[in-house]
């Protein structure tokens, strides 16, 4: 299964679903695929990226039956990384109630949550809960954790994508669907990731005048300073996805406060396992990034070989180092 | 005139024009014309005091106004659109863009993104 990030108004819904239906037209693949579509849903309680559209529930529901009569199931992602103890009063806890129970009526599946006890609240609510990548889950311990609470999924902290042997026991030992981002790159073990969702999830929910994102400025400096951090970064080529096919039950494709043509153009290369070109085209994180570096999808071809059996420990090894050499190029 | 002249030029003409066909205060605190990376060259408007219904009533003349101002700046009006607050009808920014090819591909929609609204694309 598939599950494609969108921006949150009809528009793009309906740009997303005639898509599908185009391919499917045409490839042999995407015709026995299944799809899911994610969006954000910041009120009050916020989530973890920016949310350019906040439908109201109205709307949602509108969207929820466009989606189901074209067989997408739809998953509504409130994953705040804090909520400033607010949901932990007398009238947080109503107020989330009352939001779960809304989302419940007007159709909703499934809710992408990073925080337990809105898990907890999530199903008292009889919604199906989908583990954000913003609980961090890396290892099987805390997979665990969240299994017994009878998960619909987890969706793996992206840090892990490349640490097969971590994926595989977890595989092994929860009931529930594993799900993994494919084209986050984020830095490998970011040292700032916690804050950056703890501000988006702020920001979002509150609407506080940011002057500027710190985070994201950090990290686009320290890429074009050490380029070797863009090839560590934990994406998965379309082309290495059958790598992960008996480990991972669900391909999260990220993006959903990027322009319409950028998801589509990510949608169809994950699709058509195949990308040719300049890999940054695909990234999200560093979507900036894909003007300035070139990076040669086709050297790549066989470094999954490499990141299967490798022991991250990078004092040791220059693979990656001399893997940026070779592919990534900066544009003329 | 100098490029300086004209951007100065420029910022201060489409005030007037926003006050002049709204018929009230709208501020345009800065106007840059800029080239990316990738290709693309545009102008960037930032308005103060406008509403998404404004520039749906009075879109032609807006569209016709931005396209002269990118000629004088020898820039073609491929796409132009406004910047909206998200979840709101407050426009916050318009843009005028000769696009590169890449840009073309990602931004060629009516709505490319929730907060993106194009006017001519």
């Amino acid at each position: 299964m598939f599950s494609i990030p969108h921006p949150g108004d009809f528009e793009s819904l309906k740009v997303i679903v005639n898509e599908i239906k185009k391919i499917k037209k045409y490839d042999k693949r995407a015709r026995k695929e299944r799809f899911e579509i994610y969006l954000g849903f910041s009120e009050f309680i916020g989530t973890g990226r920016a949310t350019l559209h906040k439908p109201n529930f109205e709307e949602l529901e509108e969207q929820i039956r466009y989606a189901k009569k074209n067989n997408l199931r739809m998953e509504v992602v409130i994953n705040a990384s804090c909520l400033g103890g607010t949901h932990l009063t007398a009238n947080g806890i109503s107020y989330i109630n009352w939001i779960f129970n809304q989302l419940k009526n007007i159709g909703v599946e499934c809710v992408a949550l990073s925080d337990p006890y809105l898990v907890d609240l999530a199903k008292n609510n009889d919604l199906d809960v989908n583990v954000s990548c913003i609980a961090l889950v890396d290892c099987l311990d805390k997979a665990l954790f969240w299994d017994e609470k009878e998960v619909y999924a987890i969706t793996l902290d992206s840090s892990i994508n490349r640490h097969f042997d971590i994926i595989q026991e977890i595989k092994d030992n929860v009931n529930c669907k594993l799900k993994i981002l494919v084209n986050e790159a984020c830095l490998y073990k970011c040292p700032m990731r916690t804050q950056h969702f703890n501000f988006f999830s702020h920001a979002n929910a509150q609407n506080i005048p940011a002057l500027d994102d710190y985070y994201y400025n950090k990290c686009i400096n320290l890429r074009i300073k050490n380029k070797e951090l863009i090839i560590k970064s934990p994406f998965i080529r379309p082309e290495d996805l059958a790598h992960y096919e008996k480990m991972i039950d669900i391909f999260k494709i990220s993006g959903r406060s990027h322009p319409i043509g950028w998801i589509k153009r990510v949608l169809l290369a994950y699709l058509k396992r195949k990308w040719d070109g300049n890999l940054m085209e695909l990234l999200d994180c560093p979507r900036e990034l894909q003007h300035f570096f070139y990076l040669d999808n086709k050297i790549l071809n066989s470094a999954i070989k490499k990141w299967k059996t490798c022991n991250k420990r990078c004092s040791g090894c220059n693979f990656c180092k001399d893997l940026a050499e070779k592919a990534l190029k900066v544009k003329n | 005139m100098s490029i300086k002249e004209k951007i100065l030029e420029g910022r201060e003409d489409i005030e007037k024009f926003f006050i002049k066909i709204i018929g009230r205060e709208i501020f345009v605190p800065e106007l840059d014309v800029f080239s990316s990376r990738c290709g693309c060259v545009g102008i960037m408007i930032t308005v103060r005091g406008l509403f998404t219904d404004d520039v749906e009533i009075f879109q032609k003349q807006l569209v016709k106004k931005l396209e002269d101002l990118a000629k004088s700046f020898d820039i073609n009006a491929d796409w132009i659109f406004i910047r909206t607050l998200p979840g709101s009808d407050d426009v916050i920014n318009i843009g005028v863009r000769e696009l590169c090819n890449l840009c073309k591909e990602e931004y060629s929609y009516k709505k490319p993104r929730p907060d993106l609204i194009s006017l001519k694309f």
